[in-house]
């Protein structure tokens, strides 16, 4: 039994305690708030969903929520799964473990998630869809079968969006070796909107350029207005960059209009308004993370270091760029787990560093062995 | 966070791996004093920090004789400046997303003197990264 202490990195903890079979307990779970201690509910659905992929997993949760056991149990995953992720937290926060976890179900997994699909905190569903799945097929080598569909489209704080997540099984997965960076060729993009103007995706489209043409002809961002049934039930527009290398390595960057509450005459937020500045932070952003180098984004090392850890018993390699506090957390939970420690070579000349493990080997045990 | 690369491995090792996630773990507490020398800088989603360092760094400046490294490294201890910051590396209900959040401040180097101008980020930031699209020199490029 592993403990440990407080929410942070929540979900990593339960995907690994499944994925490797050890039960954990985590307490004082935000035991310093005076005011909402234990669990939100973003949690416990997260809780709720494991439960639907997986056979047998208990959970235990104390009376003040501030304490959870966890017992994993087999993962099934299956085909006409619904899952609401609610309003607290975009469904990129669900997506992310599905995807590690979908791999080692029993059953290919199909399940359609609904809830906000992009807000400012957590990766949105444009970027899973354009960064995370194809890193992952080039990644891992898997051909087909790895696919998100945006059904329609749901801003914070109403949600209403609908995707539709599916994701094959693998046996083991294959050596990671990402190192050639290469030179951005490429920057392509969605602008996306619901409930406003479609003149407001032009608008970001134009800030994004107006940054971005400088260094590179090739831009090209695609629109995407949604309306009607297909917008969700708050409106909310932003743009999602991404920019890819002569070696394939792909680095994301997004934005989303920081609006709260749908009115225009509530009070501004800490974040850009206007379409051109939301483009323009989108813009900045993915010169910040071009600049940190490394064949991901920040928003994707953790991830990418999790599979990783996962491979076979070979040297599986990635060069990143200065690691995220997410990557950090995410390190030393690999090592608590999986007993993986990665071996960090920094390259000062480039403001980089490559990351090598030998991988734990987690092969897919609950899949049917033909 | 352009502090967070050392010359030496060790030292980057010894900030991933020097603080164990699993609670209560035999030199968690003891291991605090080491993390904080040897933690050469912080992860980049850190950036975010402000007016809470400064007040915790005067607490401990006896520590900072024996440190090597700059001290914004030594305040991930104190709960006060914990708390005023974001996301810390070492809290226990630190924000559970993978997303790189970055306070606007990070970005404002982008945006250049000119404000409102289009937001065009300054010359020299551009030729810092000239060499890394394929529009720039591609020798210097593939050096990397």
């Amino acid at each position: 039994m592993l403990k440990f202490k407080g929410c942070q990195h929540f979900r990593q903890r339960l995907v690994c305690s499944t994925l490797s079979g050890r039960p954990i307990r985590i307490d004082d779970i935000r035991a310093a708030d005076p005011e909402s201690p234990g669990l939100r509910d973003f949690e416990a659905s997260f809780l709720r969903l494991l439960e639907k992929l997986t056979n047998g997993c208990v959970v235990e949760i104390n009376e003040t929520g501030t304490s959870l056991r966890y017992r994993p149990g087999v993962v099934v995953c299956g085909s006409g799964l619904v899952h609401d992720c609610g309003s607290s937290r975009a469904i990129g926060y669900f997506l992310e473990p599905l995807l590690v976890l979908g791999l080692y179900g029993k059953k290919p997994l199909h399940i359609t998630l609904r809830g906000i699909t992009n807000d400012p905190t957590d990766p949105g569903v444009d970027t899973v869809r354009t960064v995370t799945l194809p890193l992952m097929r080039k990644a891992l080598g898997l051909d087909d079968g790895l696919e998100l569909r945006v059904v329609s489209r749901g801003a914070a704080p109403g949600g209403g969006g609908e995707v539709v997540l599916r994701v094959p099984i693998v046996r083991q997965l294959s050596p990671i070796k990402m190192e050639d960076e290469g030179m951005v060729k490429r920057i392509r993009g969605v602008a996306y909107s619901m409930k406003v103007s479609p003149q407001m995706t032009n608008r970001m489209v134009d800030g994004a350029r107006g940054v971005l043409n400088s260094l590179l002809a090739d831009v090209y961002v695609f629109t995407d207005a949604a309306t009607g049934a297909m917008s969700g039930t708050s409106p909310g527009f932003g743009v999602t960059l991404v920019a890819e290398t002569t070696s394939g390595a792909l680095i994301g960057a997004e934005a989303c209009a920081a609006k709260q509450a749908g009115g225009d005459t509530e009070e501004a937020g800490p974040g850009p308004q206007v379409p051109e500045e939301v483009g323009v932070a989108a813009a900045h952003l993915l010169l910040e993370e071009i600049k940190r180098g490394g064949v991901v984004d920040g928003g994707h090392q953790g991830l990418f270091l999790l599979l990783c850890a996962l491979g076979p018993e070979e040297a599986n390699s990635l060069r990143l760029g200065p690691l995220t506090p997410h990557a950090v957390r995410t390190m030393r939970h690999i090592r608590d787990f999986f007993g993986v420690t990665f071996a960090l070579r920094p390259e000062p000349a480039s403001g980089t560093l490559f990351a090598t493990c030998v991988g734990a080997d987690v092969r897919n045990v609950s899949r049917r062995v033909t | 966070a352009s502090a967070f690369f050392s010359t030496r491995s060790s030292d980057l090792a010894a900030f991933v791996y020097g603080k164990r996630a699993v609670a209560g773990a035999a030199g968690e507490d003891d291991g605090e004093d080491d993390d904080d020398e040897e933690a050469g800088g912080r992860g980049l989603g850190d950036i975010d920090d402000g007016a809470g360092d400064a007040g915790a760094g005067s607490d401990d400046s006896e520590d900072d004789f024996f440190k090597l490294k700059s001290k914004d490294g030594a305040e991930r201890g104190g709960g006060k400046a914990a708390a005023a910051r974001g996301a810390p590396l070492e809290a226990v209900d630190a924000l559970d997303t993978s997303r790189v959040l970055l306070a606007p401040e990070a970005l404002s180097v982008w945006r250049g003197e000119g404000e409102g101008g289009g937001g065009a980020p300054p010359p020299d930031l551009v030729a810092s990264l000239r060499n890394r699209f394929v529009t720039g020199d591609w020798a210097e490029g593939q050096k990397r």
